[in-house]
């Protein structure tokens, strides 16, 4: 322990040391860490799908899609194609307004810009179901921000976090970058210590500690939790409704087995449809994972122990038991579960008031699917809302009514690799943002400055104070301009005790 | 023939003038005679039959002597009316008068006292009276008996039953002044009866009363749960706390029995003390169920509700910038031109904007998508977070808590506001303008010290928005933590001052004092804390303020209406055992004097402070103004950083290559070249801190984005499969997928085509 704490306190000051000396603020570094990431991914693809495959049995495609696809995406697109052009444009003074138009008369002239800095020296933590790519998806938004940053992969995931933090140092400047390997033990330590940011991906229990902890310092927090993010899915038939059920067991299952903090919780949908559902998704879960949990294929197994017993423990209850249309068996040994289909079960049973993470999907039946709304509104805000719904009206009354990190219509996940798109949830799914551009400005300070030159002083600035100066610094913050000249040329009462009615 | 008038002498003589051959029959006698000539009319008889009449009427007149009344009464002795009550009058047929008693007397009027009333009243016949007659001298008088009027005459109105006009005016005067006070005695009540009822109303929404009273109604739909009463019906089970209901009496109240309507007997407890802690718990509570329930109503969403809260905002601003001024001279002495400046118009300029700019604000953001998700279109909503807080500051009480409150508006909030307790006027005055102005369903006021803020703290919020120190900036941030409500903290800090040489000294150090002095004495979190210029630069710089401080304040600044005083005596003894410090004892160059009985500081200059003084390690806050001195500028930029980050750092330099490196090295909220505080007044740019002053930016469309949650709304039509997508996974699948999102349009074909 002792001998963490005094690891974590020289990686530490040599990061401030790192980060004053002004060697992460040049735009030169930041593209050669960039590049240096887009290197990692690439020259180590093999070892990284290893790792998943030990981690959480994931399938190299699954992997690629959304682990090193979403990494080397952003870094493909966000890093070099975005960055090479959009880089230095972020750090250029962003906003340059010259103030002359409806600005108060007493800052004429003035330039003002807002500059963004970064923060300083941040800390990361990555949670376990995408080790790979939620660890370095917040670095390069640190790292493009200008950053030093110390990024702590999670344990529960031990082959990526040796991964890491054995690849890391070979790519990245050592000097600014680390990883910090452990478990709570070391990110109570972490915690300790002043971070200029901090970015979490996790749950919301370990959220309210980090955030207790970074209030100790005032750091600013970011944190990226999940919910129980529903589908709402209105009356569609034919192909339409094929396409919704595959996307719907592709995100479902498809994405790390259910434990994804996008991944889809449950269902909504009409009474009179549950039936078909139900036929369609078993027949797509047939074609895509394979029907006997003992050849199950392309999805992930329980990341842990723990985690299998929790899933196994919320499918116990015996109300749970009873709505199981599909599935419900598991293989301890492997830590598999099958993808298993709920209809209706009882809504204050666990599965439906915790996040659920695993391949368990309840289907909620509903008289009409606008009753989606109240029964999305009386849980806390998800992190993302997805709707299945040709109805131009029903879209617009689920945007208007609901609340989420992000809503999207008609398909499922894709919003994570959308970076035009803030990713980050609101309420109970966290708060602050990432991806693109937002990535870079979580890990900045926008610098407001504003520049003055010591010609044209107004005298009304300045105390002695008098009814005239009252009076014209009135009329020059209304734009009253006229009055301000009369006013100048001593053809203008001068302010007594009017009360402007 | 008849005897004609004023006739003295008649003479009757009887002559025959014919023989009387002729004559049929004889009578030898003749008459003559004076008779009444309407008792005697000839006929042919007349001749035979007179002899047989003895008698024939005849009237004599006659009167008193032969002068006129007139000529009569002048000799008194001869005139013949005697009696007093008697009167003269002329006859028409000859001399002389006559006498006769006046009207309403009877006897002689030729004798003394001859003349006697007559007593009408006694013969019904001469009074016409209804009901009661009286007599008086030569006349009567009909009267009406008491409940009637009239003139009591039968051919008159008569007695009619009523009162008389005037008895009627008395009456109805005094009748008008008793119902005047009756009046005003009711309105009196009434308006009592109103103030309580105003003040049972505001105690019951404060209480939490919407609450109930939406549970109250719908308490025949819900068998389950406690069951609420009605202070009338509590009333009437325990027969108005009777005291032969009580049951019982404890320190906290006394226990009544009581009877309910359906005949259950129940203990009614009525409260003798309230436990504050208690109410507390039950007002927040309340308060957050309450704006809970608007903010689900969607009603705070709309544009239109956002426009009236902003209008109302201005309102306030404009209908009572007297009252506003008057309580910040109350709280602060702050001079109302600096009120004016730094808080009424600064906070009217926000609302304007946000009314002008709120439409743009509020529209979608429409992004671009990828080649992953196409088809696709992507955009950013902006929607409210929901029941946010605002902690204010005493230093800019007004301003401070309207400007983040016009953010939580024009995001669609619901707000509390809570106002610091240090400036108690304007917490006050800011409740009623607000509780007057606002809709109070959702924008609330809660005034209140520590325990009050943290009862508010222990709510779970969806935005706290705290401006004050550091130290309760941790103690929100904790609280926040509990709930994962995101907040936004506007720190302070020690802002420095860099003077370079070369500039116009006189602009600046007139730029220097508005700001530091200027603006509430130094207490406000902008203000230029310390001071940095160059050794041989300093003692001119000095100079200039010492000279413009005269300028401004006068040669006795303490007696200067412009210098606003400490907020309390608190922060003035913080203060003055910072100039009593041993370290900086020596120091003082200009000012230091002090007046604790109005709480007011003098402009106090101290140059060259020792880095381990009081002074240079706490924000200072207040008109102290310690100067540092270096051998380069350049050396600043290092000792600013060797600091916690400041909420803003001045330069003042006409070097390019200074203001360049300035920029890019030191790192606070804002920055501000050749001028102080302004920077705060521009709405393009965001105000907030960064490490120590704080995090989260504001001001302009940047309060609309600090109280917005940012929404990903990303589009997707059901065409546009990629089965690549789905598992069952294969090598081509993987092969597609990476050329896919790699944008590899080459890989694309190739994988598509199997290669």
């Amino acid at each position: 322990m002792e001998e963490i704490v005094a690891r974590v306190g020289k990686n530490l000051a040599e990061l401030r040391q790192n980060f004053r000396s002004g060697r992460t603020r040049g735009l030169e570094w930041r593209k050669t860490q960039l590049r240096a990431i887009l290197k990692l991914v690439a020259e180590n693809e093999d070892e990284i799908f290893e790792a998943l495959n030990r981690d959480l049995g994931k399938h190299p495609a699954e992997a690629y899609r959304d682990e090193t696809s979403s990494s080397n995406y952003i870094t493909e697109s966000s890093c070099l194609g975005l960055l090479s052009s959009f880089l230095p444009r972020f750090m250029a003074e962003a906003a340059t307004v010259v103030l002359v138009g409806k600005l108060p008369l007493l800052l004429f002239p003035a330039k003002a810009e807002v500059l963004p800095e970064p923060l300083g020296v941040v800390l990361i933590f990555a949670s376990w179901n995408f080790p790979i790519s939620l660890a370095l998806d917040p670095l390069i938004g640190a790292i493009s921000a200008g950053n030093t940053v110390v990024v702590k992969p999670s344990e529960l995931a031990p082959a990526c976090s040796s991964f890491l933090a054995r690849i890391v140092p070979l790519y990245l400047d050592n000097k600014a970058i680390k990883v910090v390997e452990g478990g709570s033990d070391v990110a109570e330590k972490l915690l300790e210590q002043k971070w200029d940011k901090i970015f979490f991906t996790g749950s919301a229990r370990v959220g309210r500690i980090i955030m207790s902890a970074a209030a100790k310092h005032l750091t600013p927090v970011t944190l990226e939790l999940g919910g129980k993010c529903p589908i709402i899915l209105d009356s569609l038939s034919g192909s339409d409704l094929k396409v919704a059920v595959k996307r719907i067991s592709g995100g479902k299952w498809g994405a790390c087995a259910g434990q994804a903090c996008i991944g889809i919780d449950y269902v909504l949908v009409q009474q009179k449809l549950a039936p078909v559902l139900v036929e369609l998704l078993k027949k797509c879960i047939k074609t895509f994972y394979g029907e006997n949990v003992k050849n199950l294929n392309s999805i992930c197994r329980i990341v842990n122990k723990n985690h299998f017993e929790r899933v196994c423990n919320l499918l116990e209850d015996p109300g749970v038991a009873a709505s199981i249309v599909y599935g419900g068996s598991f293989d301890k040994q492997n830590l598999l579960i099958e993808p298993t289909i709920l209809l209706d079960p009882p809504l204050d049973a666990d599965i439906m008031t915790e996040e659920i993470f695993g391949p368990v999907l309840p289907i909620i039946t509903l008289n009409e699917v606008e009753e989606s709304i109240e029964f999305i509104n009386a849980r806390p805000k998800p992190l993302a809302i997805y709707v299945f719904t040709k109805n131009k009206t029903f879209k617009e009354k689920v945007l208007q009514e609901t609340s989420s990190g992000s809503v999207i219509f008609n398909d499922t996940m894709i919003q994570f690799i959308c970076d035009g798109l803030p990713f980050g949830g609101v309420g109970q799914s966290g708060f602050g943002r990432y991806h693109g551009k937002y990535s870079f400005d979580t890990f900045s300070h926008e610098k407001a400055i504003l520049k003055r030159s010591f010609f044209l002083e107004l005298e009304p600035r300045y105390p002695p104070w008098n009814g005239f100066k009252l009076e014209f610094i009135r009329l020059a913050y209304n734009f009253d301009y006229i009055r301000l000249l009369l006013l100048l040329l001593g053809l203008r009462r001068r302010y007594t005790s009017r009360i402007v009615i | 023939m008849s005897i004609p008038k004023q006739a003295w002498k008649v003479e009757v003589t009887l002559n025959s003038y014919h023989n009387l051959t002729t004559v049929w029959d004889f009578n030898n006698c003749s008459y003559g005679f004076l008779a009444e000539e309407s008792a005697f009319t000839f006929s042919a008889s007349s001749l035979s039959n007179l002899r047989n009449v003895k008698e024939l009427p005849m009237v004599v007149d006659w009167t008193v002597g032969e002068e006129t009344c007139e000529e009569a009464r002048n000799n008194v002795s001869s005139y013949a009316c005697k009696s007093e009550k008697s009167k003269c009058y002329e006859r028409d047929n000859g001399y002389g008068y006559r006498c006769r008693c006046q009207d309403g007397y009877e006897g002689n009027p030729y004798l003394d006292d001859g003349c006697k009333d007559i007593d009408e009243c006694k013969d019904q016949s001469l009074n016409k009276c209804e009901k009661k007659c009286e007599n008086t001298p030569g006349r009567f008088k009909c009267v009406c008996p008491k409940g009637y009027h009239g003139d009591g005459k039968k051919d008159g109105q008569g007695c009619m039953r009523g009162q008389l006009l005037v008895f009627k005016v008395a009456t109805g005067i005094s009748l008008g002044i008793t119902l005047i006070v009756l009046a005003i005695w009711w309105l009196c009540s009434v308006l009592q009866e109103k103030k309580l009822v105003k003040m049972k109303r505001t105690f019951f929404l404060r209480n939490g009363g919407q609450l109930l009273q939406e549970k109250l109604t719908r308490r025949e739909q819900s068998p389950d749960g406690a069951e609420l009463f009605t202070s009338t019906e509590l009333k009437k089970a325990t027969n108005d706390f009777h005291d032969s209901r009580i049951v019982g009496q404890g320190g906290f109240g006394t226990v009544y029995k009581g009877f309910l309507s359906d005949n259950r007997i129940v203990a009614i407890k009525r409260s003798k003390e309230v436990d504050p802690n208690q109410v507390e718990q039950f007002i927040n509570e309340g308060m957050m169920k309450e704006l809970r329930g608007t903010y689900a109503s969607g009603k705070t969403k709309s544009y239109e509700w956002r426009v009236t809260q902003l209008r109302a905002l201005l309102k306030i601003a404009d209908h009572h910038e007297k009252e506003i001024t008057e309580a910040l001279r109350s709280d602060l002495n702050k001079h109302e031109h600096e009120s004016f400046v730094y808080e009424i118009a600064m906070m009217k300029s926000s609302c304007q904007l946000a009314l002008k700019q709120l439409k743009k604000w509020m529209k979608p953001e429409k992004v671009k998508t990828s080649l992953t998700t196409f088809p696709s279109s992507g955009e950013i909503v902006s929607e409210p977070l929901g029941v946010t807080l605002v902690i204010s500051a005493w230093n800019y009480p007004f301003l401070l808590s309207l400007d983040p409150v016009i953010g939580a508006i024009t995001a669609g909030n619901a707000v509390v506001l809570k106002p610091s307790e240090i400036s108690p006027a304007t917490s006050a005055v800011l409740s009623k303008l607000l509780g007057e102005y606002m809709d109070t369903s959702a924008v609330k006021v809660v005034e209140g010290a520590v325990p009050e803020t943290t009862a508010l703290l222990e709510q779970k919020w969806d935005k706290i928005f705290y401006t004050g120190n550091g130290k309760v900036g941790r103690i929100v941030l904790a609280a926040a933590a509990k709930h994962l409500t995101p907040v936004i903290l506007e720190l302070g800090g020690k802002s420095p001052v860099v003077v370079d040489k070369n500039i116009n000294l006189k602009v600046a150090a007139r730029r220097i004092i508005a700001g530091k002095w200027g603006c509430n004495s130094g207490q406000a979190c902008v203000s230029p804390d310390y001071l940095i210029t160059t050794k041989d630069y300093a003692s001119q710089l000095v100079d200039a303020l010492k000279s413009e401080l005269e300028v401004f304040y006068g040669k006795d600044p303490l007696k200067s209406e412009d210098l606003s005083r400490i907020v309390n005596s608190n922060h003035f003894n913080r203060l003055t055992n910072l100039l009593d410090d041993d370290k900086v004892s020596g120091k003082i160059v200009h000012g230091g004097q002090r007046d604790e009985a109005n709480l007011k500081i003098a402009p106090t200059i101290m140059l060259e402070v020792p880095g381990d003084s009081l002074v240079m390690n706490e924000e200072i806050f207040g008109p102290l103004f310690p100067i540092l001195t270096v051998y380069k500028i350049e050396d600043s930029i290092e000792m600013i950083n060797a600091r916690e980050k400041p909420l803003s750092a001045y330069l003042f330099t006409n070097d390019k290559k200074l203001k360049e490196e300035f920029i890019r090295n030191v790192s606070a909220g804002g920055l501000l070249v050749n001028d102080t505080i302004l920077h705060l007044a521009e709405h393009s740019l965001p105000f907030g801190g960064v490490g120590e002053s704080g995090m989260g930016a504001y001001h302009g469309k940047f309060s609309f984005d600090a109280f917005s949650h940012k929404k990903a709304v990303l589009q997707r039509s059901f065409a546009g499969d990629i089965p690549a997508r789905y598992p069952p996974y294969t090598p081509g699948k993987l092969r597609f997928l990476k050329a896919l999102l790699n944008g590899d349009v080459v890989g694309l074909i190739r994988a598509l085509i199997g290669w």
